[in-house]
């Protein structure tokens, strides 16, 4: 779809063509749902989010200048939206990232079995995925949002910056954070085969 | 630098993302340490795993839910602001769509309510409002869900039902007979429309009225005992024309094994009002749009329907009249602003500005269709006052 006719169609939708706006987002409304789906765990919620962060743009397109393109505004809206939900419901357990940043000496010494035996033999493929969900539904929705963004959006950290208000460093570490925490829960999943295992102690020379 | 100093930097390493200075370091040191390096090894995996997560698909119901959303949200009110012009449905659906927008708002809440978030007491926290001038345990024995009489502390114009007339404050209980029906927002004005009463120290809540003996055992009554009333009136008031009362909702959910059915089956037996289907996953919403003056016999009925369930209504009310003074405010602004600007343009007759000039002239246009937009919303707004809606949702049972 080329730019001229998504600004047509915006021109549509903001004067209340709700067809024109459908078409605007159609293209876009499969990653939001992802995006959503990921961020929430289950399709009701989803469904919920998505639709909401859907509404949330329409009513606020008139806002819409065409400064960005329409999807990075719109998946601002979207992510704000999403936020907004997790927030609310604040259900989900929480995990301390800042515990598992510290545990950096010696805690990756924990055993991983035969590097040969992959996850997928590790756990059925179903459990695999719900167990990779399941883990990254147990971060702080902060974190969620910049690994969902990254992971599954392949959003640069630029963009993630944009969409989320956030300045480069905080995404950086936010993602820095995300990512050690899940790497924790996998290894203690033993999802991970990690090629070199040893125990470094603290105060030894990790330099050569 | 050692590895505490490169463990942080190693998401962004992965990611291509270090700086030119931060990255030779890393890999410097990645190169002589391989508890480092294995580090990077299980985040990419890491990564890796999040990554093949497959994408999911959209719910088939997803598509038809949003567009009935999305509808309903027409005209987006106090947003996008030139959505109006694009308003040319039917007339006979102009008369719901503000009233859906409203039921759109409500929705969110039962939806809440099923899910997310407790139901918040409504008038509870307002309750000091309504007792200026009427004893609390009168009000506390209100049973009058959708009845919103007048403060009584301005000339009110049309109260055709109360026995007792007149500016004074009417002693609740002394005005036995009141016609619930009649007490509807529309066919009282209270002091907001009134020059001046916005500005007296009395709020505008309204005084409960007398019991009302009430024909029907109406359900639940408004939680709590007070009248949530209109918390704005100066800026309405300004506007001189409207009564900023509040709209009433009611709600119930009713767990169900077929909500679909079961959903269909009172459907049919409201058939007198227009009654709306919003499906939501495995959830049947049913709002039903009243007349506000047949609110409480809706109730009544919609409760007698509901007694099969062992469900009653909550009724709630809507703050209608808050959403008005801000659209006022806003026509107010935005004719302020097209006004100074077309006094500009007056002014300036220098041809050697032509293209400011055009500009200017083109911004006064939008700034025309903005004020035509608003001005649709608030009409609608008004209508929204004379329609109330019921929303009742099934939901299916849990599985066991």
């Amino acid at each position: 779809m080329s730019k001229s006719l998504d600004e047509l169609l915006v021109e549509r939708a903001k004067r209340g063509d709700v067809e024109a706006f459908e078409k605007l987002i159609s293209q876009h409304e499969k990653t939001v749902y992802n995006i959503a789906f990921r961020l929430t765990g289950n399709h009701e919620d989803a469904s919920d989010v998505a639709q909401e962060a859907f509404i949330r743009a329409y009513s606020s397109l008139a806002d819409f200048r065409g400064d960005s393109s329409f999807a990075t505004w719109l998946y601002r809206i979207v992510n704000n939206a999403c936020l907004d939900e997790l927030r609310r419901r604040k259900r989900q357990k929480v995990t301390y990232l800042d515990q598992t940043v510290e545990m950096e000496d010696g805690e990756v010494s924990r055993q991983i079995a035969d590097p040969s035996d992959g996850p997928e033999q590790a756990l059925e493929r179903v459990e695999l995925r719900r167990a990779v969900q399941e883990s990254i539904l147990q971060l702080d929705e902060e974190y969620r949002v910049v690994l969902v963004m990254r992971e599954l959006l392949g959003y640069s950290y630029n963009e993630i910056a944009e969409a989320l208000d956030l300045n480069l460093g905080t995404v950086k570490s936010r993602l820095s954070r995300a990512r050690g925490a899940l790497k924790e829960k996998f290894m203690s999943l033993e999802l991970l085969s990690p090629k070199v295992v040893y125990s470094p102690r603290r105060g030894k020379a990790h330099e050569l | 630098m050692n590895c505490d100093g490169v463990r942080p930097l190693l998401s962004a390493y992965i990611d291509q993302e270090l700086s030119g200075g931060e990255l030779l370091r890393v890999e410097r040191h990645l190169r002589r340490c391989h508890w480092c390096a294995a580090e990077v090894d299980a985040l990419r995996q890491t990564v890796a795993l999040v990554a093949s997560l497959d994408e999911v698909e959209l719910p088939a119901t997803f598509h038809a839910e949003l567009h009935q959303r999305l509808i309903s949200e027409d005209p987006p009110i106090a947003k996008a602001r030139r959505a109006g012009r694009g308003r040319s449905r039917l007339p006979s659906f102009r008369r719901w769509a503000i009233p859906a927008a409203a039921a759109a708002a409500l929705v969110i809440g039962v939806a809440g309510l099923n899910r997310l978030a407790p139901p918040e007491p409504q008038a509870e926290p307002r309750h000091g409002d309504t007792v200026a001038v009427v004893p609390d345990d009168h009000v506390a024995t209100e049973e009058v869900p959708g009845t919103v009489s007048p403060p009584d502390t301005s000339d009110v114009t049309e109260q055709p039902h109360h026995p007792v007339n007149g500016p004074e404050e009417q002693p609740p209980s002394s005005t036995g007979g009141v016609n619930n029906q009649s007490d509807d927002p529309l066919t009282e004005q209270p002091e907001p429309g009134a020059p001046g009463a916005g500005e007296t120290d009395l709020p505008p809540a309204s005084g409960e009225e007398g019991p009302a003996d009430p024909p029907t055992p109406l359900g639940p009554t408004r939680p709590g005992s007070g009248v949530t009333t209109a918390s704005v009136s100066g800026e309405t008031g300004e506007q001189g024309e409207l009564p900023p009362e509040p709209q009433f909702s009611a709600m119930a959910e009713v767990t169900v094994a077929n909500p679909g059915a079961e959903a269909e089956q009172v459907r049919m037996r409201l058939a007198q009002w227009r009654v709306r289907e919003n499906g939501r996953i495995g959830t049947v919403e049913l709002q039903i749009f009243v007349p506000a003056d047949d609110f409480q016999e809706a109730v009544a009925l919609v409760n007698s329907e509901l007694s099969a369930y062992g469900a009653q209504l909550a009724v709630q009310e809507k703050d209608v009249a808050s959403q008005l003074a801000e659209t006022a405010e806003r026509i107010a602004a935005l004719a302020e602003e097209r006004d100074a600007l077309a006094a500009r343009l007056e002014g300036e007759g220098g041809e050697d500005r032509l293209e400011e000039r055009e500009l200017a002239e083109q911004e006064l246009a939008e700034l025309e269709q903005q004020l035509a937009t608003e001005r649709t919303n608030y009409e609608n707004l008004r209508e929204a006052v004379e329609t109330s809606v019921i929303v009742l949702t099934f939901k299916p049972q849990p599985a066991q």
